[in-house]
């Protein structure tokens, strides 16, 4: 696979064309038979048809520069660890799945313990005051003071 | 003279002390997205309605006045803006933390953002009715211009390639679309998918795209150190406050006109106070969007002179200008009052406990910013390895606090990866939910706009036909062709060519 930002940019751009045709055969479902212009259907429709257009700006952009090799100056991609932000989302499904199941308190601690760990802290002393006591402190603050329901 | 001495003599102990409760629980409820200014008025219009005029108004507006602000100070910090109107503030806030100004960042936007309060007040002292007059002119047409206008100028100041940032917004106006039609009250853009028929809640999206996707960003560059090696000092001398005031009262008085406007708000103001500060300030501090401090001012002094703005047709026509307002217009119905022209005949007092409220509140904001909020600068000095678990909760239970629905922070942690993913390839969240913001407001306008033009004789002047949408419609063609490489030099050679000939 290129992995040029220009090349990048045309995967985007057939993505997003994807996109605007899946808004767009959703907003023409939404015609309910009446005047276009009092349509529901109008608005998004528009929306997906600009889509599209940007998507081929997007396209042809990407498709000329590679093609000329117009160096790309963005490269942010670089030095980034995909495990870890996998292995952080991850657990923070688990966690939403777990808060309605075990109550805030229980799956909080645990969830704050786990990330702390998981993204390098190995101090004993930090982990359990974070996943003690600023669970304690947000049910306080927010269950009691701002009278806000927790998960 | 009379106005000025009716508004002082409104000032006593207990005026004073109600409102610096509510500026702090103001403080409080603004900082934590998730809890919008407008939940806290709603709750207190139904703590308050026992209580006197004078002492409910008091205790709402510390809340208003406050909350707005607040919202700069986690868009600084943290990179979460608490409410939509501050999410210009953390184009140039939060560089400006991560390099060690935290503190500075957030005594320009307490300054500037008491600056644009009030003279938010002053002009709703003495010039309510004339702007009230004129913000009445604007068509549905001139609605949609603006807003469209507002959008153009983010999706192109934001991303470094402007397709993509015209994209980012385009997808964000289509997610507003998700959800019930509020002319035909149809269902559309469902998928079939019967959770989002309520449509995609706003601070989920803003809590997820600013919030946890910090989270994702930062563990996947591993640097897990503090935000900044230091949270810097508040050197912000009577020279900077001077050198900066007309910065902040050009952007005051676009906060207050697009405040008066009902509907548009602090977000479009302070995107439009923003682009203005990008065109007039010659040599910022820093280029914008890297850490200029003019950025803050511009977009803090916008947002809070909105709410002086947003009063204006609420007191003289009982139109709020945005949903707080519209609170307080409740909140005005329950004590029995009648805001609109017969509010200054029948309750001229109540002009002045508005005003005498604001001015108070406004320096209680003062206060607090000077005091409290610099203490809360010392959060970019937690290392990150403790401060990003700690968000991702605080951004579990904003995002819960809103509907108490556990979809809507599953959908929180999905705007979260998208916008992860976004960021790194150079697509920019804040147009995506200016998008998701003014996505109603752009299609309910349209379609007026549309059904009032078929029913005239000329449908193109219909739509166009008014100095405003022209415009209007000119400024929002500038601000997509300017952005275009090659557009504006080609322009620029056409004019000095013709000058060489002439």
């Amino acid at each position: 696979m290129n992995t040029s930002p220009w090349a990048a940019n045309i995967r985007h751009s057939l993505f997003f064309l994807v996109l605007a045709a899946l808004f767009g055969w959703q907003g023409a479902r939404s015609h309910d038979g009446g005047d276009w212009a009092l349509s529901p259907a109008l608005f998004p429709l528009l929306l997906s048809t600009a889509l599209a257009l940007l998507a081929l700006a997007l396209l042809l952009q990407g498709w000329r520069r590679l093609k000329t090799g117009v160096p790309a100056t963005s490269t942010q991609t670089a030095d980034i660890s995909a495990g870890s932000v996998f292995l952080v989302f991850g657990l923070c499904c688990a966690y939403a799945l777990l808060l309605p199941w075990a109550g805030f308190f229980p799956s909080t601690a645990l969830f704050l313990a786990l990330f702390s760990l998981a993204i390098g802290e190995r101090r004993l002393w930090p982990i359990m005051i974070l996943s003690f006591l600023s669970p304690a402190a947000i049910f306080v603050i927010f269950r009691h003071g701002l009278k806000v329901l927790l998960p | 003279m009379d106005l000025v001495l009716s508004v002082v003599s409104q000032i006593d102990a207990v005026f004073v002390l109600f409102i610096f409760a509510g500026a702090v629980a103001g403080l409080f409820v603004g900082a934590i997205p998730g809890l919008s200014v407008t939940m806290a008025t709603a709750l207190l219009v139904s703590i308050t309605y026992t209580w006197s005029v004078k002492n409910a108004l008091a205790v709402i507006l510390g809340v208003f006045v406050s909350g707005v602000y607040a919202g700069a100070v986690s868009a600084i910090l943290i990179n979460i803006p608490g409410a939509p109107s501050s999410v210009v503030t953390t184009l140039d806030g939060y560089p400006m933390a991560r390099r060690g100004e935290a503190a500075l960042a957030l005594w320009a936007a307490t300054f500037h953002s008491f600056v644009g309060t009030v003279f938010g007040f002053l002009v709703l002292m003495f010039v309510a009715k004339p702007v009230t007059s004129f913000a009445l002119t604007f068509s549905a047409m001139d609605y949609f211009l603006l807003a469209l206008f507002g959008l153009t100028t983010i999706g192109t100041l934001t991303a470094k390639n402007y397709i993509k940032g015209g994209i980012c917004a385009l997808l964000g106006l289509l997610l507003s679309m998700i959800g019930i039609d509020p002319f035909s009250g149809g269902v559309r853009l469902t998928f079939g998918w019967f959770d989002l028929q309520g449509g995609i809640p706003l601070i989920a999206a803003l809590i997820g795209l600013f919030g946890f996707s910090e989270v994702l960003d930062q563990v996947a560059r591993g640097a897990m150190n503090a935000i900044a090696a230091e949270a810097g000092k508040m050197r912000y001398c009577f020279r900077e406050m001077v050198r900066f005031l007309p910065l902040s009262l050009r952007s005051s008085v676009i906060g207050v006109f697009i405040g008066a406007l009902p509907g548009a708000g602090g977000p479009v103001a302070s995107i439009i106070a923003y682009d203005s500060a990008r065109k007039s300030v010659k040599n910022p501090s820093r280029p914008f969007g890297e850490g200029a401090v003019e950025g803050v001012i511009a977009s803090e002094a916008a947002n809070n002179a909105c709410i002086g703005g947003a009063l204006i047709p609420m007191l003289t026509l009982a139109v709020p200008g945005d949903a707080v307002t519209a609170v307080i217009l409740a909140a005005f119905y329950v004590h029995g009052l009648q805001p609109g022209p017969l509010l200054f005949v029948r309750t001229p007092e109540l002009f002045s406990i508005v005003l005498a409220g604001g001015f108070v509140a406004s320096v209680a904001m003062l206060i607090l910013g000077m005091t409290v909020v610099p203490r809360l600068s010392k959060i970019v000095l937690v290392p990150k390895r403790i401060l990003m678990p700690l968000v991702t909760v605080l951004c579990v239970v904003g995002t819960y606090a809103v509907n108490s629905s556990m979809f809507d922070v599953g959908l929180m942690f999905c705007f979260g990866l998208a916008g992860f993913l976004m960021r790194s390839r150079g697509y920019p969240p804040a147009p995506l939910v200016l998008g998701l913001v003014l996505g109603e407001m752009m299609d309910s306008n349209l379609r007026r706009a549309i059904n009032m033009a078929l029913a005239g004789d000329n449908f193109f002047l219909s739509l166009f036909g008014r100095p405003t949408s022209v415009i209007l419609a000119v400024l929002v063609i500038l601000s997509v062709f300017a952005a275009v490489p090659g557009v504006k030099d080609r322009v620029l050679s056409v004019f000095s060519r013709r000058g060489r000939v002439e």
